[in-house]
């Protein structure tokens, strides 16, 4: 209990609090009565959350980096939807599968090393099979297409996202 | 003008919802089947979440909308990593 009670967990407690309240407004569309739900539910959800993260590095992400990281996700999503569709429509079924390696230059362990694996499999042709370290494995659908400039860049996105600097 | 533009990206969204549904029959490997439902389900549902937003009735609608497609997004990717390292481990020869 003391040592939740230092100022820079406050701090973050209020954070947590404002943010949290904020998504009770959206999803109730602000009405006053759900408040008697909603206080506690946003209170105890910031404690748990406070509390579960002590021991992390704080997350800030950079409004710069955001900005081009969601412009970036949009695109490369639409291109990796449309290139998917276009293969599984084909009566051809134009497939080169294989496994690749990338070499993580994101800190392992870290929020953005976690981030990074989780959007792998969202873009186009690249499906992450497995986490080793600096080590992950890719499942890519055609072995043609630029899979290692595809990963290189989105590192560097998400590297940009959470200000952390890549390893050479 | 904006019921169009909704039912636009609606209809565009089912496209990849058919797409991705034929490339998980049609695709040889859970591998490869994955790489259809991922890609596919992300931007079909996105485009879904755009021309649902559209006709939304106010914008608490429109950012619960938002919230799903990240959840969805979120549990995919995830779900997608854990079959892929099953389906991976079941491909290798086992170790004496």
């Amino acid at each position: 209990m003391s040592d939740e009670r230092r100022s820079p967990s406050t701090g973050r407690l209020a954070a947590r609090v404002a943010c949290y309240a904020l998504v009770w407004v959206a999803l109730t569309a602000g009405d006053p009565g759900s408040w008697v739900i909603g206080a506690p539910a946003v209170l105890l959800a910031a404690l748990a959350g406070v509390g579960l993260s002590a021991r992390a590095p704080g997350v800030a992400l950079r409004p710069r980096g955001l900005v081009r990281f969601v412009a970036h996700f949009l695109s490369r999503s639409l291109s990796g939807g449309v290139d998917v569709a276009r293969r599984a429509l084909d009566p051809r079924l134009p497939l080169s599968p294989g496994l690749i390696e990338h070499t993580m230059r994101l800190r392992p362990g870290g929020p953005a090393a976690v981030f990074f694996v989780d959007l792998v499999s969202l873009l186009p042709g690249t499906l992450c099979a497995g986490v080793e370290e600096r080590r992950v494995t890719v499942h890519v659908i055609d072995e043609a297409l630029p899979n290692a400039d595809e990963l290189r860049r989105l590192e560097e996105r998400v590297a940009a996202l959470f200000g952390e600097e890549l390893a050479a | 003008m904006l019921e169009l533009a909704s039912s636009l990206f609606v209809a565009a969204g089912l496209v990849f919802f058919v797409a991705g549904t034929a490339g998980l029959l049609r695709f040889p490997d859970a591998l490869t089947r994955l790489h259809a439902l991922t890609k596919a389900d992300n931007l079909g549902l996105g485009l879904l979440f755009v021309g649902l937003a559209l006709r939304a009735a106010s914008w608490s609608v429109a950012v619960r909308l938002l919230v799903v497609w990240l959840l969805v997004l979120f549990a995919s990717t995830t779900a997608c990593h854990l079959v892929a390292r099953a389906a991976l481990e079941a491909r290798r020869p086992p170790r004496g």
